[in-house]
């Protein structure tokens, strides 16, 4: 319970004050999840400008959805979901993780400029990461994003949570390998 | 499956988010809680409420109308509009709705409708 003329922190609280027609509330969850998001967006569409949209789309299609939200759901999984269908979308198709790889905008080997950048552990494994099939550079994005809670990212993606798991174990793999022979 | 990942994951944690332009919060605040308010905000109607609304207040009109410049028009508007209510309150028309809508019931309590599984995924 919050106090009164405060904003909530809960992020349930928070749409209900939105809906309410409190804008600043509204404004809290941006603040809160904007990073994530653009984080997400950036991780799926490997174009700092696409991700921009992309997030900016996000947030747009949630203020206009508020009213859908669930109370009791999580408000990352659903702003997450929201982003991840903008960058499908974006990127023309609904239709991932299925047997056929989708088409990545970058080249997955590093180029110069990559290798020069993986001079330290982070830059090496945000490289890797880059370099990962789309389907599991989204899961490791996910999990990094909401931890280990595998429902999550599921229902994020839509998927049952043994995919999530196996694409997460493979997706670890591949980033193990391409650690390993930077 | 063996997940013996523990070193990779805490790398993963480590990993800072990447930072959004500047100008990102700002531009969704313009066009989400600080944009203009419409007429009919969309926080009070969607979209098909206003279309709904609209529709009913064109038919509520078109009936005036129509009352005030024919005034058979209205006798035989409420003449119909009893036949119609007369023909809804029949015992058997009653028994068939209550039918129907025991069933449509159990299909939604058992997970049988459709409509549900759309709900979830929204």
């Amino acid at each position: 319970m919050s106090a009164p003329g405060a904003l909530p922190v809960e992020d349930g609280e928070l749409v209900s004050t939105a809906l309410a027609g409190d804008g600043d509330a509204f404004g809290v969850l941006v603040e809160r999840y904007e990073r994530a998001v653009y984080h997400l967006c950036l991780r799926t569409m490997r174009d700092p400008e696409d991700a921009r949209d992309c997030a900016q789309e996000a947030f747009l299609k949630a203020y206009r959805s508020l009213r859908t939200f669930k109370p009791g759901a999580r408000f990352s999984t659903w702003i997450f979901a929201i982003a991840y269908h903008a960058c499908c979308d974006r990127l023309g198709t609904r239709k991932r993780f299925t047997d056929a790889e989708m088409p990545d905008y970058a080249d997955p080997t590093p180029g110069p400029a990559a290798v020069a950048e993986a001079a330290d552990d982070s830059a090496a494994l945000r490289s890797a990461i880059a370099g990962l099939p789309e389907k599991y550079r989204t899961v490791i994005t996910l999990y990094h994003l909401q931890g280990r809670q595998y429902e999550e990212i599921a229902r994020v993606l839509d998927l049952p949570m043994g995919t999530v798991k196996t694409h997460l174990f493979r997706a670890k793999d591949l980033l193990r390998k391409a650690l390993v022979a930077q | 499956m063996n997940d013996d990942f523990d070193d990779l994951d805490r790398a993963i944690f480590a990993l800072p988010l990447e930072a959004p332009p500047p100008d990102l919060r700002a531009s969704i605040l313009r066009a989400t809680s600080g944009a203009p308010t419409p007429a009919l905000s969309a926080l009070l109607f969607t979209r098909n409420e206003i279309v709904g609304i609209g529709l009913a207040l064109a038919i509520a009109a078109w009936l005036v109308l129509a009352a005030i410049a024919d005034h058979r028009f209205a006798t035989t508007v409420t003449t119909e509009a009893y036949a119609v209510l007369r023909e809804l309150t029949e015992p058997t028309t009653l028994a068939w709705t209550t039918f129907g809508g025991a069933i449509a019931a159990a299909l939604t309590l058992t997970n049988l409708s459709p409509l549900r599984r759309g709900i979830r995924k929204s």
